[in-house]
């Protein structure tokens, strides 16, 4: 750790570019980027956006992949007094815009002079402040200041805005080294997008603080060769991914015994339902043991909330469920039902209390309001117990949400896209998991009108349209989109769409059996 | 059933949410697939045409040329290039 202990993110880089200027704060393209000039970058930065006005409390839109203009811009923002929100670089200009609105920002860093145009947003660059000085005056930053609003999926078809303070974001920090074990020494290798929380915090900010190597990689993996090889190559210690990337790995890479892996001591596994399956076949391809661990936790907690001790054997219960270990040092995990704890072994929603847990969604008094249960524990709508021993084990969801590779996704928000095109009557965002290696998906089930045409090529260009807004919203594709006869979705009396029967009916064949599909014919 | 290459070249615009890819365009670098969207495609085109890709070999397929080269090689009988390439 640094001698005085950071108290806010600001005093964390600035306290490494004074005692280790030199020091790589992270290996981009194999080339070092020290916290010199990471510490340089960020003032320029910040000056360039005082001088476009940027204020303290302002909203600064960062639009950036994996790279190092990542880190200038979203440290640039914090200190120049800003709150830093990230978001998804492919996110079309609708998409921008609607956050923007949603935060109240009128400024988005791009990557370039030829950035797609945002209307109602001023776009800067990163590269536009090279000239700018390092030193000005900026507004002070406190430790209860929020740094940065983590966009997260809402149920009401708007995205909410995670508050995360430097303090809070330092609390997790600290929780994430203790319960992972994580000292100066350990390697990090990481191609977890930078603009979201598990790569954001755990895989950047948790090797800044300690000093630590860091290996960052472009998140558009060609495959998963350059993830093992990065690994192999730095004998990486720490790497992190949602289940779906081993299972990745495990289909594609042939000869497992091409990668050394053997420096690893931890693979988080994390952001989606762990399977044992693939923990136990990653570890036997690469000869690894009690590597890779479950861990669980939500943008409303910072982001880390528990982790399996490395090094342990994995604890598998009777279903098959892998456990995701105790909370962290000043968490405190209750399961409830119908507002009150039940007993160890009784499923129930998952409730967290974490002096890192957020103050709530920006400017969303009622989502903020409804995200509470009592004294300060956050309800985290998915569906657990714990043992005797107070590890916790992840079950299901109490609410109605859909993870695609390792993000989560409110029905409504991918309904929402949907139904705007012209052609859809009613759509339905369904979670399926047809046991296939990439895991559950988004699946969009469309009844369409006339206006979809009537033939085959019609059809494809409807579904092709269905999955390119979805894209442009939501950062992802879906893994399949249906379109069906009207009627196709079942509905409650009152209206209301039923996922579970739609699901249902997917999955036994019924939909198809009843002709209500129109497209695609497999 | 008989593929081509527009055939192939269109459902990996289904799935990538693109209406008119070219047979050169790469996957990945031009037409913007991540992992699981390659993953995806494998799996739609397994459905579609009711046979099993090698999924190994996918590593050194780039382009939508290289996919359906691929799928021409696949061992089930009812492949048949409709227009040779």
């Amino acid at each position: 750790m640094l001698p005085s202990d950071p108290r806010t993110l600001i005093d964390l880089i600035e306290a490494r570019a004074t005692r280790t200027p030199g020091q790589a704060a992270f290996y981009w393209d194999d080339q070092p980027v020290s916290f010199a000039e990471l510490w340089q970058g960020v003032n320029r930065f910040a000056v360039l956006l005082g001088e476009r006005g940027v204020a303290r409390g302002d909203r600064v839109l960062i639009r950036l992949a994996n790279g190092p203009d990542f880190f200038l811009a979203f440290y640039g923002a914090i200190r120049a007094g800003a709150i830093a929100v990230p978001v998804f670089p492919a996110s079309g200009p609708e998409r921008i815009a609607a956050l923007a609105r949603l935060c109240g920002a009128d400024i988005v860093v791009v990557p370039g002079a030829g950035s797609e145009k945002i209307p109602g947003l001023r776009a800067v660059s990163v590269a536009e402040s090279a000239q700018y000085p390092t030193d000005g005056t900026f507004p002070a930053v406190a430790p209860e200041d929020v740094a940065f609003l983590q966009y997260t999926s809402g149920s009401t078809g708007l995205p909410k805005g995670v508050m995360l303070s430097h303090q809070g974001l330092l609390t997790n920090i600290g929780q994430l080294i203790e319960g992972m074990a994580i000292t100066a020494a350990d390697c990090f290798v990481s191609w977890l997008p930078v603009y979201h929380d598990m790569g954001l915090i755990l895989m950047t900010m948790v090797p800044f603080s300690l000093g630590a190597k860091l290996v960052l990689l472009p998140t558009a993996l060609a495959n998963a060769r350059p993830w093992l090889s990065a690994i192999a190559r730095y004998r990486g210690t720490l790497t992190a991914a949602p289940d779906f990337a081993y299972r990745l790995v495990l289909r594609y890479v042939r000869d497992p015994s091409a990668y050394d892996l053997s420096s690893l001591r931890v693979a988080l596994n994390a952001a989606e339902p762990v399977r044992p399956r693939t923990i136990e076949e990653f570890e036997r391809a690469f000869g690894l043991q009690n590597v890779v661990i479950a861990g669980y936790g939500l943008a409303e907690a910072t982001v880390g909330v528990c982790t399996w001790p490395p090094g342990e054997p994995a604890l598998v219960d009777e279903r098959g469920v892998v456990s995701v270990g105790r909370g962290f040092t000043g968490i405190d995990i209750q399961i409830i039902e119908d507002d009150q704890p039940v007993a160890a072994g009784h499923i129930g929603e998952i409730a967290v209390r974490s002096p890192a847990n957020t103050r709530g969604y920006y400017s969303d008094e009622a989502e903020t309001s409804s995200l509470f249960w009592r004294d300060g524990y956050i309800r985290t709508g998915d569906l657990g117990y714990l043992d005797g021993a107070d590890n916790l084990f992840v079950t299901g969801r109490l609410k109605n949400i859909i993870k695609h590779g390792g993000e989560t996704i409110f029905p409504q928000e991918a309904e929402q896209i949907a139904d705007r095109l012209p052609f859809v009557r009613r759509s339905a965002a369904v979670g399926i998991d047809s046991g296939g290696p990439e895991g559950e998906q988004l699946y969009v089930f469309a009844e369409v009108s006339k206006a979809a045409g009537n033939d085959e090529p019609a059809f494809h260009d409807a579904a092709v349209d269905v999955v390119e807004a979805t894209y442009a919203q939501l950062g992802i594709r879906p893994g399949r989109v249906y379109l069906l006869r009207p009627h196709g979705i079942p509905l409650t009396h009152n209206g209301k769409t039923q996922h579970a029967a739609l699901r249902q009916r997917y999955l036994s064949g019924e939909l198809r059996a009843d002709n209500a599909i129109l497209f695609p014919a497999y | 059933m008989l593929i081509d290459l527009d055939d192939v070249g269109r459902t990996v615009g289904l799935v990538l949410g693109r209406r008119d890819p070219k047979a050169d365009d790469r996957i990945q670098a031009d037409l913007g697939g991540e992992s699981i969207d390659v993953l995806n495609i494998v799996v739609t085109l397994e459905q579609k045409y009711g046979i099993s890709i090698d999924e190994a070999a996918m590593a050194n397929v780039s382009t939508v040329r290289d996919l359906y080269q691929l799928l021409l090689k696949s061992p089930d009988a009812a492949i048949r290039p409709k227009n040779p390439d």
